[in-house]
């Protein structure tokens, strides 16, 4: 390969390589436009049938007490609020909590769905972060998937008797990672590599990402513990008004 | 606190019918998408650009500042997408790694450069709805196709709630500043954890508060508002119906 | 003597207490309130004066005693409670309790909207709002992007524009400055103007003085006073039992018609306006 290339291509590399650990480490939205239309669409029709479940569930919730709505708007806004928030992070980057574990853990997976594709809504039009053609695929790894992830574990994690902390610190982690690798699937299946298809393809994403997301979940786990277990000290009533919201199998 | 919420507010195109600006962002953003070259989207973000920088007014400097938000996606994705790692190399670009190459093929790098001018163009055509209109005019055309009510109200509260909170939790993080709560990461963390804490226990005290006003004010199930309405001009409809077509041709035939 | 006059507002054996506590927040509360007047509820924090405005229209149920509004025993069906909101009109001392829309316009049509009434007429009533209370300038801003007092404009829009027969504002100058304080204070004398019943509750003793008609002191969840503003503040001793000091005027008065200064009238001053003609 003549020199010149050579350069320009270590020069890409690095340059790749750099903004891989610079800050975009925004939690896993696929920007505005980057999803072939087909697949825009899939994703899309794929959340249809979740989010439909999630509405009539949220109406249910309203039905049964009117006061309900300004208290799951409420939970919306703080969703929203935590994940447009700075935290601190080792390398001084940019860094966001998603913010799906906690609501999880807090508020139920299907409540998470209806709130989680309305809070990405107002990060794609108010901060910029994802976009509105790829509203279903993010919505399906960042509302759906995470959430359902974080809970299941959470959920496992009680029934084995886990530690409470080490429980919600797995439920988190382990919900964030479970949306990188579904972002990583959905953006590989879009563009799958020429030598060695989706797989191959689905393995360079999860690697370009990989230093940001995996330090990310990390930090993300041991502040939903810090939260959870925050809130339980300090506001046990609080929490029951919450606990009407996803808890409703727990006899408390 | 929100840039782009301040924007729209002081926008030119902020009183152009909700609904034409809406149609113009939606169907721009088709037809990037189906576009297989670079000139639909080409010419979708230099007149997204023009409508939003020269009649909506934004300020030059910051539209550029916000296209480099999404910037570090489309530059590792993008790479993403243009490199890998195989044994045989491909016929753009092929470094030798050990036995295998890190390579691309010219197909690929063309891909990649048609899809770093989709998603800018689709990020234009983002740009101009949420910089020209404002979050209250979107939530009425959403009304208007009929989204579940349920889901178009839980939006117009969690707006205003959004900057209820954020004031909250500005006053908190400020507070504990003062008492040296960033000292460390350590101390980071746990201030942050305890001030999100603090704002949703504030936050579910304050719904009960805001349900209570608006129960006085006779809130029966349903939140019915009414807004000042910008009629659609037949002027507007067709700029914008002629200009789809030749993206759409662009998208299709180039 | 024969009172033919129908009460605006009776409470009569009203007692509440907070889901879970025990302690009572209103004990044993019985008042009437004339139509067309201006009372001011004065006591310490916690004295229970915003719980007793919360059970006049209804958010919040007395355990024991009733409440009449206009004659009529509140009714707690759906029909009752939207009949005494649509008479009582609660202004809540934190704007930020009460907004729940970021555009002006929405927020202050939401009120009238629920009243059933129709389009063309609630876009007149709210225009007309937006025009006398000095709104026209910042209707366009998001709510998020008012001042305090500008937001304490809004909060009182949304209730007039109900037209209710009785108002109440939860100490309407809380946290204002100077200028809006006077324009609340104007906006204020604007209602009563149109025959509204006012309640306020305040800390402001010497605008009370100046301004209510009539004062109800209340301590510890019962009214320990109710009567003509002048009455009521010259029973130094009642004042005390409430945590609260004589107004400024009627203190200076005091120490000039004890000095002989000036000639005790009939009726004290209620301003200082008023003093100063005294002098």
């Amino acid at each position: 390969m003549p020199k010149k290339e050579k350069i320009l291509l270590k020069a890409s590399i690095a340059c790749a390589a750099l903004f891989a650990i610079a800050p975009v480490s925004n939690a896993m939205h696929i920007m505005e436009g980057y999803l072939p239309a087909r697949y825009c669409v899939a994703w899309e029709v794929i959340c249809l049938p979740v989010l439909i479940a999630g509405v009539i569930s949220l109406r249910k919730k309203v039905n049964e007490n009117r006061r309900n709505l300004t208290l799951i708007a409420m939970s919306g806004a703080f969703i929203f609020v935590i994940s447009s928030l700075k935290i601190p992070s080792v390398t001084g980057s940019c860094s966001h909590m998603t913010g799906t574990g906690l609501g999880a853990i807090l508020f139920g997976p299907s409540a998470v769905s209806i709130l989680g594709i309305i809070v990405l809504i107002f990060q794609a039009v108010l901060l910029a972060h994802g976009g509105l053609t790829t509203l279903g695929a993010n919505t399906f790894s960042m509302a759906i998937a995470g959430p359902l992830a974080a809970f299941g574990i959470y959920r496992l994690c009680e029934k084995l008797k886990v530690n409470r902390k080490v429980g919600i610190f797995l439920a988190a982690l382990l919900g964030d990672l479970f949306t990188y690798c579904v972002t990583s699937v959905q953006l590989a299946l879009a563009y799958p590599s020429e030598s060695g298809g989706v797989f191959a393809s689905a393995v360079k994403f999860l690697g370009v990402f990989a230093p940001t997301q995996l330090p990310l979940a990390v930090i993300e786990g041991i502040l939903t513990v810090v939260i959870v277990i925050g809130l339980e000290t300090y506001a046990r009533p609080e929490l029951k008004s919450l606990g009407f919201l996803g808890r409703e199998k727990e006899a408390k | 606190m929100i840039v782009i919420d301040r924007l729209c507010y002081q926008s030119g195109l902020r009183y152009v019918n909700a609904s034409e600006k809406f149609a113009y962002a939606v169907l721009s953003l088709v037809f990037c998408l189906v576009s297989r070259s670079v000139w639909a989207p080409l010419l979708i973000f230099s007149v997204s650009g023009i409508l939003t920088v020269g009649k909506g007014g934004i300020p030059l400097f910051r539209y550029i500042k916000l296209l480099l938000i999404p910037a570090g996606f489309i530059l590792i994705g993008t790479a993403a997408v243009i490199v890998n790692l195989s044994e045989v190399p491909l016929d753009a670009f092929a470094v030798p790694v050990g036995g295998w190459f890190i390579t691309g093929s010219r197909a690929s790098v063309f891909r990649g450069i048609v899809l770093c001018f989709r998603a800018l163009g689709a990020v234009s055509c983002l740009y101009f709805l949420s910089l020209n209109t404002t979050m209250t005019d979107i939530l009425g055309v959403l009304e208007k196709l009929h989204l579940p009510p349920l889901f178009t109200e839980l939006m117009m509260l969690i707006y205003r709630f959004i900057f209820l909170l954020l004031e909250t939790a500005s006053s908190i993080m400020i507070s504990q500043e003062s008492r040296l709560g960033g000292r460390n990461l350590r101390t980071g963390l746990r201030s942050f954890g305890q001030m999100a804490a603090s704002l949703l226990i504030l936050a579910l005290k304050k719904s009960g508060k805001l349900y209570d006003a608006m129960e006085s004010r006779c809130y029966d199930g349903r939140i019915r508002v009414l807004s000042r309405e910008n009629p659609p001009k037949p002027k507007e409809i067709l700029l914008i119906v002629l200009f789809e077509a030749a993206a759409a041709a662009a998208a299709l035939f180039l | 003597m024969v009172n033919e006059e129908k009460w605006m507002i009776e409470a009569e054996h009203v007692c509440y207490a907070y889901d879970g506590m025990e302690k009572k927040a209103l004990n044993d509360v019985t008042l009437k309130i004339a139509g067309g007047r201006k009372i001011a509820f004065m006591g310490e924090n916690g004295s229970g004066k915003s719980t007793f405005f919360l059970c006049l229209n209804g958010i919040s149920r007395p355990d024991s005693g009733r409440i009449l509004i206009d004659g009529s025993p509140v009714e707690y069906s759906r029909k009752g409670l939207l009949d005494v909101r649509r008479k009582v009109g609660i202004v809540f001392q934190e704007p930020d309790d009460q907004l729940f829309s970021a555009s002006v316009y929405q927020e202050i049509s939401f009120g009238i909207m629920n009243l059933g009434v129709d389009e063309q007429t609630v876009r007149r009533e709210v225009e007309q709002v937006i025009r006398e209370l000095g709104i026209t300038p910042f209707q366009e801003r998001p709510a998020h992007a008012l001042s305090g007092g500008q937001k304490k404009q809004v909060a009182i829009a949304d209730i007039l524009v109900m037209h209710p027969q009785i108002m109440i504002l939860d100490e309407p100058a809380a946290a204002l400055d100077v200028r809006h304080t006077k324009m609340v204070h104007e906006i204020i004398e604007g209602l009563t103007k149109k025959g509204i019943t006012i309640l306020m509750s305040t800390h402001d003793m010497d605008y009370a003085y100046e301004w209510a008609d009539e004062m109800v002191l209340m301590h510890d969840g019962q009214v320990i006073c109710q009567g003509r503003t002048e009455d009521v503040c010259e029973d130094e001793t009642v004042l005390r039992a409430a945590g609260l000091d004589q107004p400024a005027v009627l203190k200076l008065y005091g120490r000039l018609t004890g000095r002989g200064v000036i000639p005790r009238r009939e009726h004290p001053p209620r301003s200082l306006k008023e003093l100063e003609e005294m002098l």
